[in-house]
């Protein structure tokens, strides 16, 4: 089956917009608790940050993957970018910088735009 | 290449729905003779089935909360009913230290997107393996 032929598939391709939506969500909220984190300052929200940062990776990588059967190339090398970035995150467990932070909301909101306007 | 005769039973585990289903159409179009697709969002899904049915190839994804396709790999050799079932990793797949783990313990990477042709030729040479 080739990208075409899938996008011909209207209710996988519904599923595609939905599950987009959904890992989108997610990802609005581990940004959200990653920065609660940084204010509580305890090994406790050290943890959560983690995950939360995990939560993120994961949101652009199944974004990406799904985007590449589709053959959409924006949202796929968009979501590309946005996991490489957080990849050195994910491996040494750092809390996100400032810079990185503001690249990965910015990402979300391209990333939910152009999923609207699929 | 080898052609495969026998209907080759496949368990794809994935915890994304979406690519569930692109794979469930990509085996439905294969050139050779697929028996039963058998699904599983999760590891531990996953080796539940392969222990209970008649299982010739697992397609596996590797970032999976819980077990990854890394862990489940390696139960599958431990058990003595699954270590014998070919195993392909389909992945997305970016960190190289990951990718280097997965060539280590030998095992058939496939990247995200797939075409039906890689997806049907690793089968083939994976399954062909177990005769």
């Amino acid at each position: 089956m080739t990208a075409p032929e899938m996008k011909k598939d209207e209710e996988l391709f519904r599923l595609f917009k939905e599950e987009t939506r959904k890992y989108l969500k997610s990802g609005r909220s581990a940004l959200e608790q990653t920065r609660n984190s940084k204010e509580a300052d305890s090994k406790e929200a050290d943890s959560r940050d983690a995950d939360s940062v995990k939560t993120l990776y994961k949101s652009f990588h199944e974004i990406k993957n799904m985007a590449g059967m589709f053959d959409k190339k924006m949202i796929y090398e968009l979501s590309l970018r946005a996991e490489t970035a957080l990849l050195p995150a994910v491996k040494d467990g750092k809390e996100l910088s400032k810079e990185l932070d503001e690249l990965i909301s910015k990402s979300l909101a391209t990333l939910e735009r152009l999923t609207e306007s699929l | 290449m080898k052609k495969i005769l026998k209907p080759v039973n496949i368990l794809v585990v994935d915890d994304n729905p979406v690519i569930l289903k692109v794979m469930r159409n990509t085996l439905e179009v294969l050139s050779f003779p697929v028996g039963e697709i058998y699904e599983a969002p999760d590891g531990a899904e996953g080796i539940r089935i392969a222990e209970e049915k008649d299982i010739d190839v697992v397609l596996l994804d590797v970032n999976m909360p819980d077990m990854d396709g890394e862990e489940m790999f390696v139960r599958l050799k431990q058990s003595e009913k699954t270590k014998d079932v070919a195993v392909i990793v389909i992945s997305g797949e970016t960190d190289p230290d990951k990718l280097n783990s997965l060539a280590k313990k030998g095992l058939k990477v496939i990247e995200k997107p797939f075409s039906v042709e890689t997806i049907e030729k690793a089968i083939i040479e994976e399954a062909g393996k177990n005769g």
